[in-house]
C-alpha cells in the first residue's frame, strides 16, 4: 500500500524527469572570424535599394545590405546608417515618381493592369542634403569607375545628395565609415548602360578612357579592371573582410525578355497583307519579311540589312521600354520596324554577355586575390530564369511583375528579390568567414504590390 | 506487486531513450474515457466503464453495471518549427485550447443479456494556428479538423465470460484551413485563402471481450475507416481587387480525408482485488490518407485543383496503464504510451507536423457516493525534435510544397469525468 502511494507521488516527478530531450532554442548567430561592428556596402542602384524605377523610402529600407545588416546585429553588428529619404513616392534622376500596378481600361473597354507612376512628379529627394558618414553607399546610376572619381557628385544628384564634400569620391566617403566589413556589388551599369539603350553605344572594348564613355557604352576593359583594382586595394589595405559580388547576364533580366521577340501575331490575311504592303513600297520580293500566319517576330530596324529593317530571330530581345501602344497601335515591329534603341541584336547581345564575362571574371580573380568572399548571383538569377527557384513553400522566376524577384522598372529587385541575394550573400559570409549569420524568411518580403 | 512496479517503470525508461529516435499520430485522439487516458489509454481487454462503447463495445454487456458518464479534456499543445542551421527563426503554433469530449451512457434492454448503450465522442481532430507571417505560411496559418462520432450500440453477453458488442457510427466533420496566397496587396492586406466545409458519413464500431479467468481478460475491437467526403464546402479568397478575376468570388471545393480504421488487442489483468493492469495495441490504418485533394469547382490559371502526397503508413501504437484502489473511495492511476508516427520524412506538413510521440498520464477516481465518481486524468505528451531535410523532401518529390527543419510537440492534456452508475 505505501509503495504504491510512493509511486504515485513519483508520477509528477517523472514528468518532469521524462523530458529527455531539451526544447527547442533559437540558435545564436555567431561572427566568426569576420567583424561585423561596421559594414559598409558600396555599390550602386541594387545596393541602395532602389526599386520600380525611383529611389524610395520602403526600398532603401528593403535594400539587400539593410536586410544582411538586420542579421549582422544578431551577431555584433553595429548600426547600419542609411541616407534615407523621406516617406513617399521616392524620385528617379529624371525626376519621376516610383511605378506601381495600376488598373487602366483599354480603348475597347477591357481592363489591363500596368507599371505606372505612382504620382504626377517624383518627390524632392534632391535638395536635402545628407551627412554621412554612411553605412549605405549604393550610389544609382554608378559604374565602376564613378567609385574612385573625384567630384562624381556634381554629375550624380544621388551622390551628391549624400557626398562629404565637392571633390568627394564614392569610394573615399565610404571608407569614412571606417568599414570592417564590405560588401562590393559594382559593374552592372557598365553593361547595362549600353543594354538598356538598345546597343546604340560603343560595345565592348579592350582599351579606352573613362572620360569618353558615354551613357551608352559599355565600359571598357582596361577602365573597368583599374577602377575594380584600386577599390578592392583601397578596402584590403583597410583591413577590413568582404563580400565581391558578380553581374547578372541581361538574358535573365525581365527588362529584355518580357516582350516576346515573335510577339507579332498573325491571321493568314493578316500576313497576307503585310507582305502585300512591304511590296506595293517597293520592297524586292526576296527581301520581303516572310510574314505567316501565327507568331512571328517583330519587324526591327537594322542598319545592316539592305532595306533597314528585318524580321527579330529567336535570340534577340525587345526591351520592355518600347512602347506599347505603338506596338499595338501604331504599327510597330509589323509596318514599321521597332527602333534601334529598343532592340538588342544578336551581335549586341554578344558585346553584352562578352563584357559581362570579363567583368565578372575580373571580379572573382580581385575577391581571390585578397580574400574576399564571391558571391555569384549572376548563376542564381539563371536558375531563376531557367527552371524558378523555391523558398519557403514560394515560387520564384525572374518573370516580370509575376515572379517575385524583379521590381515594376524589370531591373531592379522587389523586396523579395532583394532577401533573395542577401541570403546568398549571408551564406558566402559563413562558409568564407566561419560565421553563422541568419538567413531571412523569404516569404516576409513582397514582391510586387497589386492594387 | 513489486515485479509489476518494476516492469512499469522499466518501460518508462526505456520508452524514454527509445523515443531519441524520430516519431506521431497524425489527427488522431485518444481521448475516449478519463479513466482510460489516466491509464495510458487502455481498457479493450478490460471494460472499465462504459467509455468501453467507444474502445470496445464487446465490453459493454460484460460490465457490472449500467451508467451514465460524461467527460471532456482541455488541450494544451505546443508545436515548435525551427529552421535549418544556421538559421535562428523559431515558430510556435498559438496555442488554441480545444476540448475533445466523450459521452456515454448504457441501460439494459428487456432482451436477457441484451444491453444497449449510447457513444458521444471525438476520435479524431486537429486544430493547429502557426503565428502571424510564420515561414511557411503559404502552406499553411491553420487548420481546424473537427469529427464527432455518435454511436448507438449493442451489446450481448454469452455465458458468463464472453461479450460481443457492435455500433453504427455516424460520423459529423467540419474542416477549416487557412492558407496565405504569395501575392502582395498595395492595400497592406494579406492575401489569403479559407477553405471551409462540413460532412457526415457512417461506419460501425465492433468487438469481443473475454475473461479467461479471475485473474486475466483479453478483447478485440475494430473500428472501420470513414471517408469524410465534403462536397460543395466554402473556398473564400481574399485578394486584391484587381486579381478578382483571377479568383472568383463564392468557389467550391470538394474534400476527402479518411478517419482510418483501428484494430485494438488489449489484454487486462488482476494480480491482485486492489490492482489492475492493462496491456493494450492499436493499429491505425493510416495507409489510406494518401493523398491531401482540394478540387475547385471553378478552376483558373492561378486557382489550380490541389493534390498533395500524404503517404502515412499503418502504425501500431503500444500502452500500459495499471489502477490501485487505495480505499474504498479513491482509486489511483498511472499509464504511459508510444505512438509511432504514420509519417515518413519527405512527408511532414505544417498541419500534421507529425513526430513520434510518447505518453505519460496519471489520475485518479473519488467516488463521492457508491454510485457517484468523479475522474480526473492528466496526460503529458512529448516528443523529440524531428528534423525534414531538404534532401527527403526531394527524395519524396514534395520539396516545395513541405516545411524543411525541425519540430517539436508538446502537449498537457487535463480531463474530467462525472461518472454516475445505476
Amino acid at each position: 500500500m505505501k509503495r504504491f502511494t510512493q509511486l504515485f507521488l513519483l508520477v509528477p516527478a517523472l514528468m518532469v524527469l521524462v523530458q529527455c530531450d531539451p526544447s527547442m532554442t533559437e540558435r545564436t548567430p555567431d561572427a566568426g572570424q569576420a567583424d561585423f561592428s561596421s559594414y559598409v556596402a558600396i555599390g550602386n542602384s541594387l545596393t541602395a535599394g532602389y526599386s520600380d524605377n525611383a529611389l524610395h523610402r520602403d526600398g532603401q529600407l528593403n535594400s539587400f545590405p539593410a536586410i544582411i545588416a538586420g542579421q549582422m546585429q544578431q551577431a555584433g553588428g553595429g548600426d547600419f546608417f542609411q541616407p534615407l529619404v523621406n516617406p513617399g513616392v521616392g524620385s528617379n534622376a529624371a525626376g519621376q515618381a516610383k511605378l506601381i500596378l495600376q488598373v487602366s481600361i483599354g480603348p475597347d473597354g477591357t481592363p489591363s493592369l500596368a507599371p505606372g507612376p505612382a504620382a504626377a512628379e517624383g518627390q524632392d529627394i534632391f535638395s536635402r542634403q545628407q551627412e554621412g558618414p554612411f553605412n549605405n553607399m549604393g550610389i544609382p546610376g554608378a559604374r565602376s569607375f564613378h567609385l574612385v572619381a573625384p567630384g562624381y557628385g556634381n554629375l550624380n544628384p544621388f551622390f551628391g545628395r549624400i557626398m562629404s564634400s565637392g571633390e568627394a569620391t564614392v569610394l573615399g566617403d565610404a571608407m569614412m565609415a571606417g568599414p570592417s566589413f564590405f560588401t562590393l556589388w559594382v559593374g552592372n551599369n557598365d553593361v547595362l548602360g549600353y543594354a538598356t539603350n538598345g546597343g546604340t553605344g560603343q560595345g565592348f572594348a579592350e582599351m579606352g578612357d573613362p572620360a569618353q564613355v558615354a551613357g551608352n557604352d559599355i565600359t571598357p576593359q582596361n577602365v573597368f579592371n583599374g577602377a575594380i583594382d584600386g577599390v578592392t586595394a583601397t578596402i584590403a589595405a583597410s583591413g577590413a573582410d568582404g563580400v565581391v559580388i558578380n553581374i547578372p547576364d541581361v538574358t535573365n533580366i525581365p527588362f529584355f525578355t518580357t516582350v516576346p521577340w515573335n510577339g507579332l501575331v498573325l491571321t493568314a490575311q493578316q500576313a497576307q497583307q503585310l507582305r502585300a504592303g512591304y511590296a506595293a513600297q517597293g520592297v524586292p520580293e526576296p527581301l520581303i519579311p516572310d510574314f505567316q500566319q501565327g507568331p512571328n517576330g517583330f519587324i526591327i530596324a537594322d542598319a545592316d540589312s539592305p532595306i533597314g529593317l528585318r524580321m527579330a530571330q529567336q535570340g534577340e530581345l525587345i526591351l520592355l521600354s518600347v512602347p506599347q501602344d505603338s506596338l499595338r497601335q501604331a504599327g510597330w515591329g509589323s509596318v514599321t520596324p521597332i527602333p534601334n534603341q529598343f532592340t538588342l541584336r544578336g551581335s549586341q547581345i554578344a558585346e553584352i554577355q562578352q563584357a559581362t564575362q570579363a567583368f565578372n571574371a575580373k571580379l572573382e580573380a580581385n575577391a581571390a586575390n585578397f580574400g574576399f568572399a564571391f558571391v555569384d548571383v549572376n548563376s542564381t538569377l539563371a536558375t531563376a530564369s531557367n527552371q524558378g527557384m523555391v523558398f519557403d513553400g514560394v515560387r520564384l522566376t525572374t518573370q516580370f511583375v509575376q515572379g517575385g524577384i524583379f521590381s515594376l522598372d524589370g531591373v531592379h529587385l522587389t523586396p523579395r528579390g532583394s532577401a533573395v541575394v542577401a541570403n546568398q550573400v549571408i551564406e558566402a559570409i559563413n562558409e568564407s568567414f566561419g560565421s553563422t549569420l541568419s538567413p531571412v524568411n523569404i516569404s516576409a518580403y513582397e514582391g510586387v504590390q497589386f492594387p | 506487486m513489486k515485479n509489476t512496479l518494476t516492469v512499469i517503470a522499466a518501460s518508462l525508461l526505456v520508452l524514454c531513450l527509445s523515443a531519441t529516435t524520430v516519431l506521431a499520430g497524425g489527427y488522431q485522439l485518444n481521448l475516449l474515457g478519463q479513466r482510460q487516458i489516466a491509464m495510458g489509454h487502455t481498457g479493450v481487454g478490460m471494460p472499465l466503464d462504459v467509455a468501453t462503447i467507444g474502445l470496445n463495445p464487446g465490453g459493454l454487456a460484460t460490465l457490472d453495471h449500467n451508467a451514465l458518464l460524461f467527460g471532456a479534456n482541455a488541450t494544451f499543445i505546443s508545436t515548435y518549427y525551427r529552421a535549418p542551421a544556421p538559421s535562428s527563426y523559431l515558430a510556435k503554433t498559438d496555442s488554441d485550447i480545444r476540448t475533445p469530449f466523450g459521452l456515454y451512457a448504457s441501460y439494459d434492454t428487456p432482451v436477457e443479456n441484451l444491453r444497449a448503450g449510447l457513444g458521444v465522442y471525438t476520435p479524431y481532430g486537429n486544430a493547429l494556428r502557426w503565428e502571424d507571417g510564420w515561414k511557411y505560411r503559404f502552406l499553411l496559418r491553420e487548420i481546424s479538423l473537427t469529427a464527432i462520432f455518435i454511436q448507438p450500440t449493442l451489446s450481448y453477453r454469452i455465458g458468463d465470460r464472453i461479450g460481443i458488442g457492435a455500433g453504427l457510427i455516424v460520423a459529423y466533420g467540419a474542416v477549416n484551413l487557412q492558407r496565405d496566397i504569395p501575392v502582395d496587396a498595395q492595400d497592406g492586406e494579406t492575401p489569403m485563402v479559407e477553405l471551409d466545409g462540413s460532412t457526415t458519413a457512417i461506419g460501425f464500431n465492433a468487438g469481443v471481450h473475454g475473461k479467461i479467468n479471475d485473474r486475466v481478460s483479453i478483447g478485440v475491437a475494430y473500428r472501420s475507416q470513414i471517408d469524410m467526403e465534403v462536397s460543395g464546402g466554402d473556398a473564400d479568397f481574399t485578394v486584391p481587387v484587381s486579381l478578382s478575376g483571377n479568383f472568383p468570388e463564392g468557389n467550391r471545393f470538394d474534400a476527402s480525408l479518411p478517419l482510418p480504421a483501428v484494430l485494438s488487442i488489449g489484454l487486462g489483468l488482476k494480480p491482485s482485488d486492489q490492482l489492475r493492469v492493462n496491456l493494450d495495441a492499436n493499429l491505425t490504418f493510416w495507409s489510406a490518407y494518401e493523398n491531401l485533394v482540394f478540387e475547385f469547382e471553378q478552376n483558373t490559371a492561378t486557382v489550380q485543383d490541389l493534390n498533395e502526397p500524404r503517404n502515412f503508413n499503418d502504425r501500431w501504437i503500444f500502452r500500459i496503464g495499471g489502477e490501485y484502489d487505495a480505499t474504498d473511495w479513491l482509486q489511483l492511476r498511472l499509464g504511459s504510451y508510444f505512438d509511432p508516427s504514420p509519417v515518413d520524412e519527405g512527408y511532414i506538413t505544417p498541419e500534421t507536423p507529425d513526430l513520434d510521440r510518447f505518453g505519460i498520464s496519471t489520475g485518479f477516481g473519488f467516488a463521492f457516493t457508491p454510485q457517484t465518481s468523479l475522474n480526473a486524468s492528466v496526460l503529458l505528451v512529448l516528443s523529440n525534435p524531428r528534423e525534414q531535410t531538404e534532401q527527403a523532401a526531394i527524395d519524396a518529390g514534395t520539396y516545395g510544397s513541405v516545411p524543411v527543419g525541425e519540430f517539436q510537440t508538446r502537449a498537457w492534456i487535463p480531463g474530467i469525468s462525472i461518472y454516475h452508475r445505476f
